[in-house]
């Protein structure tokens, strides 16, 4: 009989410890670093199409020293939470309704389903009609890229809770009003959770098209300027910054989730 | 989305007195499912008569529809002709007067073993210190005691289905529906708890209206069985166990219990060839 090979980590998902992953996520990071570095001192690339990466980092040194940076992070924190929470407050109640009931879901789902394939940037010029280029407009472009998808996909986890547990919930006294309250609501709250979390990644995305167009302010815009004055490094930073800003978000998010239901499975 | 109109309550009005008799009376029930033009008749004048503190059991094969008279007794489903009449009252939506435990695990996930056996009597807003003893006394009968404060992620199946069990018995509904709920455990587990079933029937008298396919299972739990066939689903016999009260595993080995069990067997197969 041949002998049975061992393929070590490369077995199909195979287990590796919790120290073994950081490592490895790490190096990742390194290597690309490494390479960035390399590319930069050995002079084959001009310094406007890949500034360095020492550059880059007292690019945002100086920027955070002379307060421009946490300006403009204030602005676009203050934006995306707007239009977060402006469609999290809309779009939970609708999404639920629409999964509990086919009547409702008839009225909301289908026109949600046809607007979320109309690209969000299209929707610019028409924004800026309506709203200026105030702080409206960029919470208005958040807004109309999450709360779509925030009503679909919520009317989704309210499907996924079984019937049964509904049913048994009936079964033990509970009313139309208070098994949504009461059974439904907690059940998907997980699930909820997680579509919230996809969603402000989302939302990040969005907020850079608002501000890359239709703003004088903010994370984006910073970008924008940078490209104006042939600032590579600056745009660099910028998009270095939104991108570590958006996984703070992810990760509060996840340990958030973590804490709120250790009951999940 | 008001709470004036809830769908759950116990039910109309109080019927004659002809039926005080029975608990569970159900006749000439149908059910047909139409979809589109084609029309499929699951039940055909399926009566049932119930007793109160009856332990009884519907057997048959898949398909044959005793799910669906289950949901219908429960008020989760609805005859398309007959009437359901549970407890003097025609049955028009679920309550809390009939508890129900499904095959699928049903626990509310996020509360604890305690909680999920004081949800109902919370609803009711019965006295925290009354539902702590009602509580802790289910948790005795179903020998759980020492996971009062894990949640149910934490159980294995058979533990799982006993904390159902002592969920809807806390309650102190008129009667218990149970759907298959042994159905998804291993046999050595799957026997403990047809054990455990009986022994809470002998000391505390709930009636039971049981669903199985498992004919052995049937005849050791109940003290009446009907049979139904599929296709359409019709109660084709009504089965007295006269074996004794108090029931002990051994019992499945015992003449008469096999005898039981061959009988309906034998007519399930009959009925099945019939219809091949």
């Amino acid at each position: 009989m041949k002998k049975e090979k061992d393929r070590g980590d490369f077995r199909l998902r195979k287990e590796i410890s919790q120290k073994r992953y950081v490592i490895s996520a790490i190096s990742t990071f390194v290597v690309i670093f490494a390479v960035w570095t390399m590319l930069c001192a050995s002079g084959s690339v001009r310094e406007l199409f890949l500034p360095s990466p020492a550059s880059v980092v007292m690019d945002i040194i100086d920027r955070a020293a002379d307060g421009s940076l946490w300006v403009d992070m204030g602005y676009s924190i203050f934006r995306i939470t707007m239009g977060f929470v402006i469609s999290t407050l809309l779009g939970v109640p609708l999404g639920i309704l629409a999964g509990s009931f086919r009547k409702m879901e008839a009225v909301i789902a289908p026109i949600c389903e046809f607007i979320r394939y109309m690209p969000v940037p299209a929707f610019v010029p028409l924004v800026m009609v309506w709203c200026g280029i105030g702080e409206g407009a960029k919470i208005t472009i958040v807004f109309l890229g999450c709360f779509f998808q925030v009503v679909l996909m919520i009317a989704d986890d309210a499907r996924s809770v079984s019937d049964d547990l509904l049913s048994s919930s009936y079964t033990l006294g509970t009313t139309r009003w208070t098994t949504i309250t009461k059974v439904l609501i907690p059940a998907m709250a997980p699930k909820m959770m997680l579509t919230l979390r996809m969603m402000i990644g989302w939302g990040w995305t969005y907020l850079t098209v608002a501000e890359l167009v239709a703003s004088s302010s903010g994370l984006g815009y910073s970008i924008l300027r940078a490209q104006r004055f042939l600032q590579t490094e600056s745009i660099f930073s910028g998009i270095l910054i939104i991108g570590i800003l958006g996984l703070i978000t992810d990760r509060l998010f996840a340990l958030a989730i973590k804490k709120m239901f250790p009951w999940a499975e | 989305m008001t709470d004036k109109k809830p769908e759950s309550h116990a039910a109309g009005s109080p019927l004659e007195a002809h039926v005080a008799s029975s608990k569970i009376l159900a006749e000439h029930i149908d059910k047909v499912y139409t979809s589109g033009k084609k029309s499929t008749k699951a039940i055909e004048d399926a009566s049932i008569d119930i007793q109160d503190n009856d332990f009884v059991c519907v057997v048959g094969p898949s398909g044959c529809g005793k799910s669906t008279l289950l949901r219908m007794l429960a008020g989760l489903d609805f005859p398309t002709a007959g009437s359901i009449i549970v407890n003097d009252r025609k049955v028009t939506g679920p309550g809390p007067d009939r508890g129900m435990v499904f095959q699928t695990y049903t626990l509310f996930p996020w509360m604890t073993v305690e909680d999920n056996i004081k949800f109902g009597l919370k609803l009711k807003k019965m006295p925290k210190k009354e539902q702590q003893e009602i509580a802790s006394r289910y948790l005795d009968i179903i020998k759980l005691k020492k996971f009062a404060k894990a949640y149910p992620k934490e159980l294995s199946g058979g533990m799982k289905q006993r904390v159902a069990i002592a969920r809807s018995l806390a309650n102190q509904p008129e009667v218990l529906l149970m759907d298959e709920p042994f159905g998804a455990l291993d046999p050595h587990t799957k026997a403990n708890m047809q054990l455990l079933m009986r022994e809470i029937w002998e000391t505390e008298h709930p009636t039971v209206v049981f669903i199985t396919h498992d004919i052995d299972e049937a005849v050791f739990l109940a003290n009446k069985i009907y049979v139904m066939s599929a296709r359409p689903g019709r109660i084709i016999k009504e089965v007295n166990v006269y074996l004794p009260h108090k029931r002990r595993l051994e019992l499945k080995d015992t003449p008469e219990f096999i005898r039981i069990r061959k009988s309906i067997n034998d007519l399930l197969y009959s009925a099945n060839q019939e219809e091949a």
